[in-house]
């Protein structure tokens, strides 16, 4: 009997990979799976492994934004970016950041390759000495200028790398708005990590991570994410506009917000030639744009 | 080039960018930047045009714009005779300009203006770079006054040798100059060996290295003898083309990514041989150089196993040159050699705080197959020499650092350490930094050594730099 249970578990696991990715953009996102959540970790994972399905197939992004940093008193300054992005799916995805402000910063730009199963490949350019370095990836845990973003917060969570366990369903309250979420535990098996556990809430509209709990090796609370300013692009793809992390440990404060963003490429019409426009193609991911 | 002689061609090449871009770059009064195009947002986030400023009718469109304001006292703190101006209070103004054509031709403009305001003998215009690049997907062609970094290395750089140095400015950090020529570069991305880049340049018009006035702390002359640049001999012709061919790529294994290039050049060397022509003067005579190297800067991906290893960048980097003289050069003979600096960067994270980091880098720079007496007479100090440099970022608002570097030549027991520590002074502006330096040099006793061969140039001093 269980391994019957285990097989019909395994078929409708299938059917819904294989629908997430064939039925019509608007209801792939908004239509919850049938999954049984008798066993509450492989539930969890069905629905993070869901929630990865619906957002795949995002092919680039282009975005610019600013992160604002807060101390404790409230100071804070600024940091602003661009970034463009390249999917490639099962590969491993291409990005490269480029600072913007403050001026002592600007033109220092970071070129990103993904590496499923490998180390990934980073380089930095830096204008004064103008010079492309190859750095090590192995910096996971470390701030990302000078934020409460660490690399690791800034990855996609990858559903083989976590032992999951569904919590509960519930709804929260995000900016005086009721969320309908899943609450699912997180617990990482990779070494590089700051956190013993993270706790989501994937959003059951949007099947994305509303808000995430960071707690450190300790057990100890230590950040809280949370997304807001939801916008959606062709009928399929939410992002946030904003991402606020908080530091409860320290009182500081990281708001990342994005001015323009650009979701699929081949979707936006050109004014100029009144066709669409192209994707992005990998050539635009290499150390010659890093210069630029 | 001081400021006196800088040439009329590059003024009018400045004054005829800068109005270009000033009557079409600009834009038209009132408009309403919610209106650009989708078009143009994107293209600027992607890199390929401009939202700051809407392209004008010209087609000309300025895409960015920057640069810094910099006041730099520097005390020596051993004083020579009245002969010399000893003290420096170095005024900089420099500024970068990116613009578009057309949207296939890119152009890029850095001017600089250093001036010794307690010196009025020490000033320097420099058109650093002026170019223009036209880009296709897998090729772009570059052609103008450029400056290029080929090293791998942080101190010194044996592959480095496409720009000329300022020797005048900077004892440690000397300033590149541009090179004037053209540069074709072919790119391939995806390939099974990684992402090949193939780029040959041609310099045909030589450039001169610049020299500190004679009285000025880092001038060559002395009471003695008089250094006359004027007096140098140069290439002629044919001998001072520059030809360099430059190969990268990267690869990835399963333990240990890395990039790597080759290089193989023809043509002036970067440093002049300075030597004492008539009874009364120094002046540099220049020689040439064939040179073929290979360079390698790799991550390697121990994870698991070697733990130490997390965090480290290997760094090789070498080159055999072939020094060769210009017809009648007066110049004794010229020895080949292979220069080569090995080491490594490794970063550590949350050292004092939970944001800070730390890098601390060892290199190994040596010479073989040439004396040291040779490496000394032709301004080679790095022919065995160990650097090492640690840089502490605080990772605070302020963007304070501490960096510390020292280089010991085990030849000769001659040192110098180098700290600076930089900080913005966010009560007064967030792009305003200021920076104290000190540099502490103990010289070789037994005039052999790179150093000793100079004044005692330990020195303080505070910069104020204001970045836009």
């Amino acid at each position: 009997m269980e391994k019957f249970k285990l097989f019909l578990l395994r078929i409708t696991l299938l059917l819904v990979i294989c629908l997430a990715q064939r039925v019509t953009v608007a209801s792939a996102q908004t239509t919850a799976p049938v999954f049984s959540p008798e066993d509450v970790r492989v539930y969890g994972k069905q629905l993070v492994v869901h929630s990865d399905n619906v957002l795949h197939g995002w092919k680039d992004e282009v975005v610019s934004g600013e992160m604002r940093l807060y101390d404790a008193s409230r100071r804070s300054t600024l940091r602003a970016f661009r970034r463009i992005s390249l999917e490639r799916f099962g590969k491993g995805d291409k990005s490269i950041i480029k600072f913007t402000a403050p001026a002592d910063i600007k033109g220092v730009s970071a070129l990103n390759y993904e590496n499923s199963g490998s180390i990934d490949d980073n380089w930095l350019y830096l204008p004064a000495i103008k010079k492309v370095r190859r750095i090590s990836g192995a910096n996971n845990t470390a701030s990302f200028q000078g934020s409460e973003f660490t690399y690791e917060d800034l990855n996609d969570l990858d559903p083989d790398e976590y032992e999951w366990r569904f919590v509960e369903e519930a709804a929260i309250e995000i900016n005086n708005e009721l969320t309908d979420v899943f609450k699912i535990e997180a617990k990482p098996t990779y070494r590089d990590t700051a956190y013993s556990r993270l706790v989501l809430y994937l959003s059951k509209d949007y099947w994305y991570q509303t808000k995430v709990e960071y707690f450190d090796k300790s057990g100890t609370h230590l950040k809280t994410k949370i997304a807001s300013r939801w916008q959606q692009f062709h009928g399929r793809f939410w992002r946030p506009l904003q991402v606020d992390m908080s530091n409860h440990l320290t009182g500081k404060k990281t708001i990342l917000s994005f001015n323009h963003y650009y979701v699929d490429l081949s979707q936006y019409v050109s004014k100029k030639t009144g066709e669409k426009r192209k994707n992005l193609k990998e050539d635009l991911f290499t150390k010659r744009a890093l210069v630029k | 080039m001081n400021f006196s002689s800088f040439k009329v061609f590059d003024i009018r090449c400045l004054f005829v960018f800068l109005s270009i871009v000033t009557i079409n770059g600009l834009p038209a009064q009132g408009a309403d930047l919610e209106e650009i195009a989708v078009d143009d947002v994107l293209d600027t986030l992607v890199g390929t045009a401009s939202d700051s400023f809407p392209a004008g009718s010209g087609g000309v469109s300025l895409s960015e714009f920057s640069g810094y304001l910099e006041v730099k006292p520097r005390l020596y703190l051993r004083d020579r005779n009245s002969f010399f101006n000893d003290e420096q209070m170095l005024a900089t103004a420099e500024l970068e300009l990116e613009f578009s054509l057309a949207g296939t031709v890119t152009g890029y403009v850095r001017p600089q203006l250093l001036v010794d305001v307690v010196d009025d003998n020490f000033q320097r215009f420099e058109l650093f770079e002026a170019y223009l690049t036209y880009e296709q997907e897998s090729w772009d062609i570059r052609l103008g006054q450029f400056v290029e970094n080929w090293g791998i290395a942080d101190t010194f750089n044996p592959l480095d040798i496409l720009n000329r140095r300022d020797l005048g400015v900077s004892l440690l950090d000397s300033v590149r100059l541009g090179e004037t020529g053209v540069r074709g570069r072919w790119l391939w991305t995806g390939g099974i060996v990684g992402e090949p880049t193939v780029a040959v340049y041609f310099l045909p018009r030589f450039q001169i290295t610049r020299f500190a006035p004679d009285r000025q702390r880092l001038g060559l002359g002395s009471s003695d003898f008089a250094f006359d640049e004027k007096r140098g001999v140069e290439p002629t012709d044919r001998q001072e083309h520059f030809y360099a061919l430059r190969f990268q790529s990267t690869f990835n294994l399963s333990v240990l990514n890395a990039d790597f290039q080759l290089v193989a050049a023809k043509g002036p060397d970067r440093n002049p041989f300075v030597t004492q022509l008539n009874t009364a003067a120094l002046a540099p005579v220049y020689y040439g150089n064939r040179m073929i190297g290979a360079g390698v800067r790799a991550v390697p991906d121990f994870t698991g196993t070697a733990d130490f290893l997390t965090g480290v960048a290997l760094k090789l980097e070498m080159a055999y040159h072939s020094p060769y003289k210009f017809d009648d050069t007066p110049i004794p003979a010229l020895d080949s050699y292979l220069s080569y600096v090995v080491g490594f960067d490794r970063v550590f994270y949350t050292i004092l705080s939970d944001r800070d980091e730390l890098t601390l880098t060892v290199e190994f720079a040596g010479e073989a197959g040439v004396s040291r007496a040779e490496s000394l007479a032709f301004s080679r100090p790095f022919s065995r020499d160990i650097i090492t440099r640690v840089l502490w970022q605080a990772g605070n608002f302020s963007r304070s650092s501490l960096e510390l570097r020292g280089i010991y030549d085990l030849d000769n027991d001659e040192h110098v350490v180098e700290g600076t520590a930089t900080t913005s002074l966010l009560r007064w502006h967030e792009d305003l930094k200021v920076e104290l330096s000190v540099l502490y040099i103990n010289p070789a006793t037994d005039q052999q050594g790179a150093f000793s061969q100079l004044p005692d140039n330990t020195s303080v001093s505070v910069t104020l730099r204001f970045d836009f």
